[in-house]
């Protein structure tokens, strides 16, 4: 469903350091996979992310979703076909809006915003029963502003926002580094459940290599800008935890 | 102090909602400090009285002032997204080159309005003070329920988000660029209309008319806030009743330093001086973190 052919990526072109984050990268995911991508700091995982979500353009290379090719489209109109859950888990959400604004803008994330006053009853009902669900409470308090909750529950919610429209991927960019363990673990087990629900594309960028043995249908590892290694979801079963900690000391 | 003096600085302060209106749209929703506000409040003044002397009807004169206005928006609106821009210099470049643009459509750098019709000059019954009461009034109204609507729809969330948390607008499919310039469109069209109604209730429009007019327009927004900070949500509404009590109050301060025999030609050192003193109290009663 998503394919990245010949991607090439480099950072201060011509000036030193240049860093060529992503070197003619090819990778095919198929619809309903659920990829899991490890690597080094400055391997290219970040930057594979980005190019996906429209933050910037590759130099070179296509990505296509389907068949269209999406790779100079703008930021907000990929959003069509993805949602993002960004490693501060302040990024994903507005502080100032209340709960149910912020679901708002979410469930129109496919469409336009119009002139119109959309949060209605029907409306309120279907946040609060899809909120109920974390078993936070947060149900009761739709009208709270954002900004009041704490960076776990704010990712939660980034994440239900996330399956407010329809969504063909979901990016997931080390979504649990600044959460407690208590809330990473509550954030990757409802990603996972959201995920089989709604048969969704999903890629996870992560460094907890405890989620990436947990996680997924399909690893991969970056190494300077480059596949290294591509296991499926059999071959996933297999690796043990230590296995995937040799790779990042070169074994 | 009389009577007569409340109801001048009241009436000017009704006057002065769009411009707290448009500082409020782009300081407080859009986190933009404009200063094309200088320049396209007094473009309303003046594309006003060019409009009345050429005996265009009020409305339509004061219709075409906020389109001026909006097109003034527009640009430092273009400039800061697509030229990239800093948003400050970007309404500084347009309100410079506002004041030329003044020039050359009035003539000269004062146009007195002689003879043109009063508010609701076709109303055949009241006083001319009760219609230019009530038309500023209504002006208010119009204004407070036009925002009211338009930032609780779907758009106007659009519009928060834009201001409030970029990455995530975009994120949600918001061209933040083309929302950032209806937004300061939108910002000094009211603004605009401030600098409209102003004109014709002084009767005259000048070019110097919008010098640091940006300030007092912050002073109204500000003043509001500080009064509406204790207690509740901060509901659309409330934020708006703030406002436009703050525009009445901010004018009804200044009304009331020049009674007390403040010299005139001071007028602008006072309203910085009022201004930085709400700054300053906001500042020390910034209230905890949740």
């Amino acid at each position: 469903m998503i394919r990245l052919e010949h991607i090439s990526k480099t950072f201060h072109p011509g000036e030193a350091p240049e860093i060529k984050a992503l070197d003619d990268l090819n990778l095919n995911i198929a619809a309903g996979e659920y990829l899991v991508v490890v690597g080094a700091n400055g391997s290219g995982k970040s930057t594979l992310l980005n190019l996906l979500a429209g933050t910037y353009p590759p130099d070179r290379g296509e990505l296509y979703i389907g068949t269209e090719a999406i790779g100079h489209k703008a930021e907000h109109e990929r959003s069509r076909y993805m949602a993002r859950l960004f490693q501060n888990p302040l990024t994903g959400t507005a502080p100032e809006l209340s709960i149910l604004e912020n679901f708002r803008l979410a469930a129109l994330r496919t469409s336009s915003k119009k002139l119109r006053i959309g949060i209605d009853a029907q409306f309120r009902q279907s946040v609060a029963s899809s909120i109920a669900r974390l078993g936070m409470g947060l149900e009761n308090k739709l009208a709270q502003p954002m900004g009041q909750l704490s960076g776990g529950q704010r990712q939660a919610l980034t994440l239900l926002m996330s399956v407010q429209a329809d969504c063909q991927l979901l990016l997931m960019d080390e979504p649990t580094s600044a959460l407690d363990p208590r809330n990473a673990e509550l954030v990757m087990e409802l990603a996972d459940t959201l995920i089989r629900e709604k048969a969704l594309t999903a890629i996870l960028v992560t460094h907890r290599l405890k989620d990436c043995v947990q996680y997924g249908s399909r690893l991969i590892l970056l190494q300077e800008g480059r596949i290294a290694k591509d296991l499926s979801a059999a071959e996933k079963q297999q690796v043990t935890l230590p296995e995937i900690y040799n790779w990042f000391s070169g074994a | 102090m009389n009577a007569a003096f409340l109801l001048t600085a009241l009436m000017q302060g009704l006057a002065f909602a769009g411009l707290g209106c448009g500082i409020y749209l782009s300081l407080r929703i859009f986190k933009i400090p404009d200063i094309t506000t200088d320049g396209s409040y007094t473009l309303g003044g003046v594309v006003t009285a060019i409009g009345l002397t050429a005996g265009v009807h009020p409305l339509l004169s004061m219709c075409l002032a906020v389109l001026c206005g909006m097109l003034a928006g527009a640009c430092s609106g273009i400039i800061h997204t697509k030229l990239k821009v800093n948003a400050l210099l970007a309404g500084i470049l347009v309100m410079t080159a506002l004041y030329s643009v003044h020039l050359i459509l009035l003539g000269r750098p004062n146009l007195p309005l002689i003879d043109t019709p009063g508010f609701l000059h076709d109303l055949p019954f009241g006083s001319a003070l009760s219609k230019t009461l009530l038309s500023l009034l209504a002006s208010l109204l119009l204004l407070l329920g036009i925002l009211h609507y338009l930032l609780r729809s779907d758009f106007g969330i659009a519009m928060r988000a834009t201001g409030n948390n970029e990455a995530m607008a975009r994120a949600m499919g918001i061209n933040t660029d083309t929302m950032k310039v209806t937004g300061l469109a939108l910002a000094n069209g009211c603004i605009a209309l401030s600098g409209s109604l102003i004109t014709r209730y002084q009767g005259f429009a000048d070019v110097n008319m919008g010098i640091g007019i940006v300030i007092s327009g912050l002073g109204a927004v500000m003043i509001g806030e500080t009064l509406f900070r204790k207690g509740g949500g901060r509901s659309i509404l409330r934020q708006l009743l703030a406002l436009a009590t703050g525009c009445i109050l901010f004018r009804m301060a200044i009304a009331l330093a020049l009674s007390a025999g403040v010299d005139p030609n001071y007028l602008r050192l006072i309203t910085s001086l009022i201004v930085l003193t709400i700054v300053a109290i906001g500042q020390y009663r910034q209230p905890a973190a949740p």
